[in-house]
């Protein structure tokens, strides 16, 4: 079978390759940590990629650090690769048919380093598998009890929303919030000169609890859904922006969004694309889940 | 320093306050006949002006606007000077206003099938009232020299579509966030934005004629502001705008900067020699672009420009024209044909290459044959310019009424079918 067929139909989750980019940075350890809990809980294969030949130092140093979190190497495997950073660790995602990528992020980028890229921003922009980015990746690392996940009106989004119950209900999760993010950029300009405050908060409750309800809708056809504790919110905003407010006021354990429709360029940076506002200043860990062959 | 005079100033405030009380009583009568307020106040204009008041009772208007009635007279200068001003900045706001509703982010992302309904819903339009202009060029009274320019312009107001009312026209339907109704919304605004460009160009080539040197500096001058405005004066404002918001006072603060740089964007064009209403436009996108405006402020800003400044402005279209006595039936007819025709097939045939369906297709370009305010503004302006007379913008008004009031049906039959 090729690489498409494998792909087809393929939801976004379980979660059974989960892939990890590694550098020696300060941070390297506690980011494969990170990979290998999440490696075990989900009984996953775990793949270490470094791009450029590593000394054997180099490799003893990344079992060791594999092995302290008690994986056995029949269940890791380390890729290392020469060629252009980027580009290299896309094509070894999709060789291995990848489930999800973990990156070590930076939480907040410079305006340059905006606009110019980093590499953890770069693969999520460009990725065909969902990322997690990982802002502050710690040694010993957490469950994620408080999940948001994004319920923009969009076709990918049900598959993100099963991806959550998926993940909440692995982590054994305490709280799920189901955000509904809704951009109306119309909304004032057409009522605002014809209608009384009551009539247009009249029109938003209509609005808000139709929002509700198709996400209800959603909820109600995911198996697991009914076994977590979920909450469901309406806000108002831009998309990306909206629920990046919001993760910071609830200061969430993971926020999960769509991925976007296609590869993000300079233009999305310049009329910011929903998922630029996040990668711009990353409120907590985020998980980009990609839709797969759907 | 000169000043309005105690009569002066007697006379000035009694023609606004009159103006903005009769234009509410009849936007809210209008609301009750589900009509968008902008007519109520343009029939206000009607029932005060030439047409009617100064028709049945001359004396009551020319004691109310002895400005319009007698502007041959000097001591009425003053005052026309000050309500010139008064409508010159209840443009530029209302252009603000437009302009904060384009959201670029949302063009990009509805991608090809907004990009050709706007190609096609513009190029059908233009290319048709052209050709129309030359064909009839008596009805629509132009002279040899001018029947290009003002066909390029009548081009521009038949491919322009009104986002306020189409989008609530949307809203009511629960279509808004369809397919459709992202097209229709994405292509609007890239057309409220190219059609206000191209406006600007045919009234700098109005005013400066063959200066070929001054005309390619002001293109460049304003192709390098929008190009600042919409990228870094953008995200340079989204990044004052909570500081702003949470260390001014609120709304005080984000009202003084908002229209601050409205007033400085609109000098700035009229400085280069593009009319004023263009920065202001400009300088609105990148303004309500920003995802740190707060939803509130974004509404005290429109309701305080929706109905304090644009009341006066389109009384003052009844006011300052006969619409009894500038209303030509024929070119009524032609200009009704013209536009439905043009604007509905362009926006179809755009839709239907951008990938939708035939009865979505349709929808759509019923949809966009939507006119509305803007259209008012481009007349208004272009009949300031010279370029038009009273018959044909009497002719766009109606033109923008008879839109409003049967794209809604239209609309329903097409999508329930």
């Amino acid at each position: 079978m090729n690489l498409a067929e494998q792909l087809k139909d393929r939801l976004p989750y379980p979660f059974e390759t989960i892939a990890v980019a590694v550098t020696f940075s300060p941070r390297y350890k506690a980011v494969i940590r990170e990979a290998a809990r999440l490696s075990r809980l989900h009984r996953a294969k775990l793949i270490l990629i470094h791009v450029g030949e590593l000394t054997e130092a180099q490799t003893a140093k990344l079992e060791s650090c594999v092995e302290t979190c008690h994986i056995k190497k029949k269940y890791y495997q380390i890729i290392d690769i020469a060629g252009a950073v980027v580009p290299t660790i896309l094509q070894v995602c999709k060789e291995n048919i990848v489930d999800l990528l973990v990156l070590g992020a930076l939480k907040k980028e410079t305006v340059l380093q905006h606009y110019v890229g980093t590499i953890a921003r770069k693969i999520s922009r460009k990725a065909k598998c969902s990322i997690l980015l990982i802002p502050d990746p710690k040694k010993r690392p957490l469950t994620f009890d408080k999940v948001v996940v994004s319920a923009i009106d969009s076709a990918k989004t049900p598959l993100t929303l099963a991806t959550a119950v998926y993940v909440a209900n692995m982590e054994d999760a305490q709280e799920l919030f189901i955000v509904n993010e809704e951009y109306i950029p119309m909304f004032q300009s057409a009522y605002a000169d014809c209608t009384t405050d009551e009539e247009i908060e009249s029109k938003k409750a209509d609005y808000m609890s139709e929002c509700k309800r198709k996400v209800v809708e959603v909820l109600n056809e995911i198996p697991g859904a009914s076994s977590i504790s979920t909450k469901q919110r309406v806000i108002f905003g831009k998309p990306g922006h909206s629920i990046q407010v919001f993760a910071k006021s609830k200061q969430p354990d993971l926020l999960l969004v769509n991925s976007p429709k296609k590869s993000l360029g300079i233009l999305d940076r310049l009329f910011p694309h929903d998922l630029e506002y996040l990668l711009e200043d990353l409120p907590c860990n985020l998980l980009i889940v990609h839709s797969r062959g759907f | 320093m000169v000043k309005l005079g105690h009569h002066d100033m007697i006379v000035f405030l009694l023609g606004l306050g009159s103006i903005l009380i009769i234009a509410r009583l009849f936007a809210e009568l209008f609301k009750q006949f589900k009509l968008p307020s902008v007519l109520g106040e343009i029939v206000a204009g009607v029932i005060l002006g030439p047409s009617v008041l100064g028709f049945f009772w001359p004396e009551s208007f020319e004691y109310l606007f002895p400005f319009i009635a007698h502007p041959e007279f000097t001591s009425t200068i003053p005052v026309q000077y000050a309500m010139d001003a008064m409508i010159n900045i209840s443009v530029i706001m209302l252009l603000f206003v437009a302009g904060m509703e384009v959201q670029l982010p949302l063009v990009i992302e509805q991608g090809k099938v907004a990009l050709s309904t706007t190609f096609f819903s513009m190029l059908i339009p233009i290319a048709v009232g052209y050709l129309g202009v030359q064909l009839v060029p008596d009805l629509f009274m132009v002279t040899n020299r001018d029947v290009a320019i003002v066909g390029f312009f009548i081009g521009v107001v038949l491919s322009i579509t009104a986002l306020p009312v189409i989008a609530r026209i949307l809203m009511d339907m629960k279509l808004f966030k369809t397919r459709i109704g992202m097209t229709i919304i994405a292509s609007a605004m890239l057309i409220d934005l190219l059609g206000w460009l191209i406006f600007s160009v045919i009234l700098s080539v109005i005013e400066q004629g063959e200066e070929q040197t001054s005309l390619t500096y002001t293109m460049t001058a304003i192709l390098v502001f929008g190009v600042f405005m919409l990228t870094i004066g953008s995200r340079l404002i989204d990044k004052s705008l909570p500081w702003v918001q949470t260390k001014f006072s609120w709304p005080g603060g984000v009202l003084a900067l908002s229209f601050g740089l409205c007033f400085l964007g609109a000098a700035f064009t009229e400085s280069i020699g593009i009319h004023s209403i263009l920065g202001a436009f400009i300088v609105g996108i990148a303004f309500g672009d920003s995802a740190n405006l707060r939803d509130r402020t974004r509404e005290i800003i429109h309701q305080f420009v929706t109905n304090v400044f644009a009341p006066i402005f389109f009384v003052s279209i009844g006011l300052y024209v006969n619409f009894v006595d500038n209303f030509n039936f024929p070119l009524i007819a032609v200009l009704l044909i013209l536009a439905y025709s043009s604007k509905i097939l362009g926006a179809h045939v755009g839709a239907r290459i951008g990938g939708l369906n035939k009865v979505d297709s349709w929808a759509v370009g019923v949809a966009m044959n939507t006119h509305g305010v803007l259209e008012i503004i481009l007349g208004s302006l272009a009949m300031a310019a010279g370029l038009i007379n009273e018959e044909v913008f009497v002719a766009i008004v109606v033109l923008v009424v008879v839109s409003i009031i049967t794209s809604a049906p239209m609309l329903k039959r097409i999508v329930n079918k």
